[in-house]
């Protein structure tokens, strides 16, 4: 086959994803007041999304934690008093480790699960059993599910916060010899407050893009087994680089326009 | 027959389809009368499907009209679209259950979403179309738990719960045994005269055509190549009728 058609056929392929994104995306805007009109069903998603991934966070932010801990006093040797370790190991870890690695893996669980379950309904009809009961797809299952991680996304970003630098304060005092005092007064001496809250503002669409992708491969899935299996693996694998992309993006807004240093 | 019982309820007009480059339909002229029982058959793959979704307005056309009542629904907003709905039930192929709920969460949904009527009232709607169609003590279950044909049943009571006009067949008796396969048909013949609803039922199935059938009509190449009464569809000269009703894979239509 010719190397322009392969090429033509990849753009047009990218085009109408985007595309598909982007309608799917307007009917969200459109619709989103309707949001509180399946109260039920979102508080249904909330405790699957936001408690459901409880110990995956708890499990991650606690290792993360230790492991920044460990290497911050190994890179510290020689030239940074470990008075510092605190400070180092909770800018870190509010600023990016804790919001980003929550956002992947909690992204990781649930925009597959969300694609996995909302392909499977494609593809045995119950979407369209759904439009044909004059229900909205998009009201009754997309709108829960974006509203649930939008909210729980910041809530679990708060709790791996703390238990991340928890565990690098445990980790410190055990394996380094950094007693609970001097860790926590170096936490105290250079942390801001802009540091927790431009990190938790990220997760608000983090939370977002996780929903959002898990829904619109899931609407996406095509053909039986094998097409849930590929909606799954694209949501997860989009939300994660969507994820990484907009981090970029939002660090820049948040730490240079709007905490901007003086 | 009673006098609500006169004219066409939905026509095609030139309904045109294509996906990347098949042509599934090309250029579907059909007719279908308030109270009549249609049956369009046709091989597996030529576009019945696709054809009963466009008559719903879950496919679009991009070419011809859909009309019900007399108007034209490609050009019907979300909304109008919804309300058509209210009077239309369809059960689809693998009957299309939420496998979240249960049989009577299922049949219940429709009604919750837009009767207004009591939690009490519901639930007794919900029971007596699942007794229509011989379902008793299911009510509670999950549609895991139920065989193929218990499926069919509630995803028909289902369809039927709003008392629509019109209620659309996807493969009904498709994967499911001959005495089963003929309980289904009874019940979409006692829908059809009891409740005076239109059906549209899409099948391969000949036998369970000429069951339902008041008219059958034959869909193929992207086209309603001929349509008549099962008496006159069983006397057709039409050699490509001929062929499909006595199953040969010789003949003007290429098998393989």
């Amino acid at each position: 086959m010719n190397v322009f058609v392969i090429l033509g056929r990849f753009f047009l392929d990218f085009i109408e994803e985007i595309g598909g994104m982007a309608l799917l995306f307007w009917r969200v805007v459109q619709q989103g007041h309707r949001v509180f009109r399946n109260a039920r069903n979102t508080l249904v998603q909330m405790e699957t999304i936001g408690i459901g991934s409880i110990p995956l966070v708890l499990v991650t932010s606690v290792f993360v934690g230790a492991v920044a801990s460990v290497q911050a006093a190994y890179q510290f040797q020689g030239y940074v008093p470990l008075r510092f370790l605190g400070a180092v190991v909770g800018k870190s870890v509010t600023l990016e480790v804790g919001p980003v690695l929550t956002a992947l893996v909690v992204g990781g669980r649930v925009s597959a699960a969300i694609a996995a379950e909302l392909g499977t309904m494609k593809v045995t009809e119950q979407i369209d059993a759904m439009e044909m009961i004059a229900i909205d797809p998009v009201e009754y299952l997309v709108l829960p599910r974006i509203a649930a991680a939008t909210v729980m996304l910041p809530l679990l970003t708060v709790f791996a916060d703390f238990l991340a630098i928890l565990g690098g304060m445990v980790v410190a005092k055990l394996a380094v010899g950094v007693s609970f005092n001097t860790f926590e007064s170096g936490l105290r001496l250079l942390f801001k407050y802009q540091d927790l809250v431009g990190g938790l503002m990220k997760t608000f669409v983090f939370g977002y893009i996780i929903a959002f992708m898990g829904c619109y491969n899931g609407f996406m899935t095509k053909g039986g087994a094998e097409g849930v299996g590929v909606a799954t693996m694209r949501a997860v694998v989009q939300s994660c680089l969507l994820i990484l992309v907009s981090n970029y993006l939002l660090a820049l807004l948040i730490f240079r326009v709007i905490f901007a240093p003086d | 027959m009673n006098e609500q019982c006169s004219g066409p309820i939905i026509e095609l007009r030139g309904v045109r389809k294509r996906f990347d480059r098949q042509e599934v339909l090309d250029g579907v002229d059909l007719s279908i009368g308030t109270c009549e029982s249609l049956v369009i058959i046709g091989r597996s793959g030529c576009g019945k499907s696709v054809l009963l979704k466009h008559i719903t307005g879950l496919i679009q056309p991009d070419e011809g009209e859909i009309l019900f009542h007399g108007e034209d629904i490609t050009k019907f907003g979300r909304k109008s679209l919804f309300d058509m709905r209210m009077h239309f039930g369809m059960l689809f192929q693998g009957a299309a259950l939420f496998d979240s709920m249960t049989v009577g969460e299922n049949v219940a949904l429709p009604l919750v979403k837009h009767s207004g009527l009591s939690e009490e009232e519901i639930r007794q709607k919900a029971l007596d179309k699942l007794a229509l169609v011989g379902l008793t003590d299911v009510h509670d279950m999950y549609p895991a738990e139920l065989s193929g044909g218990m499926k069919k049943r509630v995803g028909l009571a289902r369809a039927v719960v709003m008392d629509p006009q019109v209620v659309l067949y996807d493969e009904p008796t498709t994967g499911l045994d001959p005495i089963m396969a003929d309980v289904i048909n009874g019940l979409i013949r006692d829908l059809q005269k009891g409740l005076n609803i239109t059906s549209v039922v899409v099948t391969h199935d000949i036998k369970s055509a000429y069951k339902v059938g008041d008219r059958l009509a034959m869909l193929h190449e992207g086209k309603i190549i001929f349509s008549g009464t099962p008496e006159e569809t069983a006397r057709t000269g039409d050699a490509t009728v001929r062929q499909f009703i006595e199953g040969r894979a010789e003949g003007p239509i290429k098998a393989v």
